[in-house]
């Protein structure tokens, strides 16, 4: 279901138009940031069909739907990380909606909604001194062969 | 063994058959029913059963180090994938697609029949054997010696190697500007060497096999395979390389500020925050000074010594 933008209502299309012109041009955000963002916004609009209405004539962002998108994500066994940057996002296109009057919920912040996510990432452990180096010296050695 | 690797032997294999069966002027047949232990090399001098070729070629010598390294079991000097006797007919199906491969049109029936520019043409086909194995080993190289992110390994271009003064160009980084790395001494030589293959500037250092561009997963991969290869049993990857690398540094008592500009952070306080052992060291040392003092708490001397060392720690702090 809505693989691609183009396959939306158009008015939700042009939204969502808008909202990458508006994180590329005002917010100084990269391509891939904004195309991040959009795929956050298309998960959600896949939520808003699944769970709520199918037509998406009644589209909007409230606080309930947003704890029904986080129960649904968590559902889906999305790694912690990924539920987060989902509902990030989504908050983004919230704020942006808001501002654009295209909603009538304020935005609130997750701290606001009760949810929490722990993070389970750990930062990267290097290697130990002596595997570093001995890779090293394995290397330079094999890049002698190039030919 | 992996595809890749699996790959380069067939190749070198058949390349060093063509290459044999002309130096020896023996028919196919007899040169694949060489068996292993016929063969010896003394200083790039060969004695391969009864013939005798005194300068053997570098694909030669490269295919024999391949093949004692992964098929030391097999019988025979030239032998199948799986290690057994290779016959004549599939050589001369492979014979034929080594044709197609380097463009020969209406080619010899048999190695020793090639005219030199369709042999040379064949020898040719050694680098393409031999990349994939060659870019693991540069991506590998650019990670743990200069800490590159894998989409920055992906995207390196003929022409972002600047031989003249020594550097290497990123462009469009996660920084979202070009970058310049001093080019290492160690990668000066295998790079020229790597980019006389590559006739155009803008060729990618990095391609699959189809011809398209290597992509960050690519360049993943290739370390993690490499990293197997070598018998790690954890799993390497770019990032722990880098962080590596970063580690390494900090150990070395590179000044934070400029670990941040060898690794490119664009904040330097991502140094700080995540290479910071050099600090986790000295702190350590003085803790295992103060863990074997206090054995001796009962005499006034080493309570002096604590309680100087504790006001160290509070001066650090």
């Amino acid at each position: 279901m809505f693989p691609s933008t183009s396959e939306l209502p158009s008015d939700l299309a042009k939204k969502l138009a808008d909202f990458r012109l508006y994180l590329t041009v005002r917010r100084d955000r990269t391509q891939a940031t904004a195309d991040a963002y959009i795929h956050d916004s298309m998960t959600y609009i896949r939520y808003f069909a699944e769970k709520i209405d199918d037509s998406l004539e009644a589209f909007t962002i409230t606080p309930e739907h947003v704890l029904g998108f986080s129960d649904w994500l968590k559902q889906k066994k999305l790694s912690r990380a990924t539920i987060e940057r989902r509902l990030i996002g989504l908050n983004r296109f919230w704020k942006f909606l808001y501002r654009m009057k295209h909603v009538a919920h304020p935005p609130v912040a997750l701290d606001d909604l009760d949810i929490m996510i722990k993070k389970a990432r750990n930062a990267t452990q290097p290697l130990c001194q002596d595997d570093f180096t001995h890779i090293r010296k394995v290397i330079k050695s094999e890049l002698a062969n190039i030919r | 063994m992996n595809l890749q690797i699996s790959d380069k032997f067939v190749g070198l294999r058949d390349l060093s058959i063509i290459w044999l069966t002309r130096a020896s002027e023996a028919p196919v047949d007899q040169v694949l029913s060489i068996p292993r232990d016929q063969l010896l090399i003394a200083e790039n001098e060969v004695l391969v059963g009864d013939f005798f070729i005194p300068k053997a070629p570098e694909t030669f010598l490269e295919y024999i180090h391949t093949r004692d390294r992964h098929f030391q079991q097999a019988a025979m000097l030239f032998p199948t994938k799986d290690g057994q006797r290779y016959a004549p007919s599939k050589f001369k199906k492979r014979l034929k697609s080594l044709f197609e491969n380097a463009r020969i049109s209406n080619p010899s029936n048999t190695p020793a029949d090639l005219t030199p520019a369709e042999y040379q043409a064949l020898q040719n086909l050694r680098f393409a054997i031999q990349r994939p194995c060659y870019q693991s080993k540069l991506a590998v190289a650019l990670c743990v010696y200069l800490g590159l992110r894998p989409s920055e390994v992906a995207k390196l271009i003929k022409e972002d190697l600047d031989f003249g003064n020594r550097a290497i160009r990123l462009r469009d980084t996660k920084s979202q500007e070009n970058q310049v790395l001093p080019m290492l001494a160690l990668f000066v030589e295998p790079l020229q060497r790597y980019v006389t293959h590559l006739p155009a500037d803008r060729d990618p250092l990095f391609i699959c096999s189809a011809g398209t561009i290597w992509t960050r997963r690519h360049v993943n991969h290739a370390i993690a395979e490499w990293g197997k290869e070598q018998g790690y049993t954890r799993r390497l990857t770019p990032r722990i390389l880098r962080a590596s690398l970063g580690a390494m540094l900090s150990r070395a008592r590179v000044e934070p500020a400029l670990i941040a500009k060898i690794l490119r952070h664009r904040d330097p306080a991502t140094a700080l925050r995540h290479y910071n052992f050099r600090e986790i060291e000295e702190a350590r040392t003085v803790l295992e000074d103060l863990s074997n003092l206090s054995h001796a708490t009962e005499n006034a001397t080493y309570i002096q010594e604590f309680q100087k060392y504790y006001d160290q720690l509070e001066g650090e702090e």
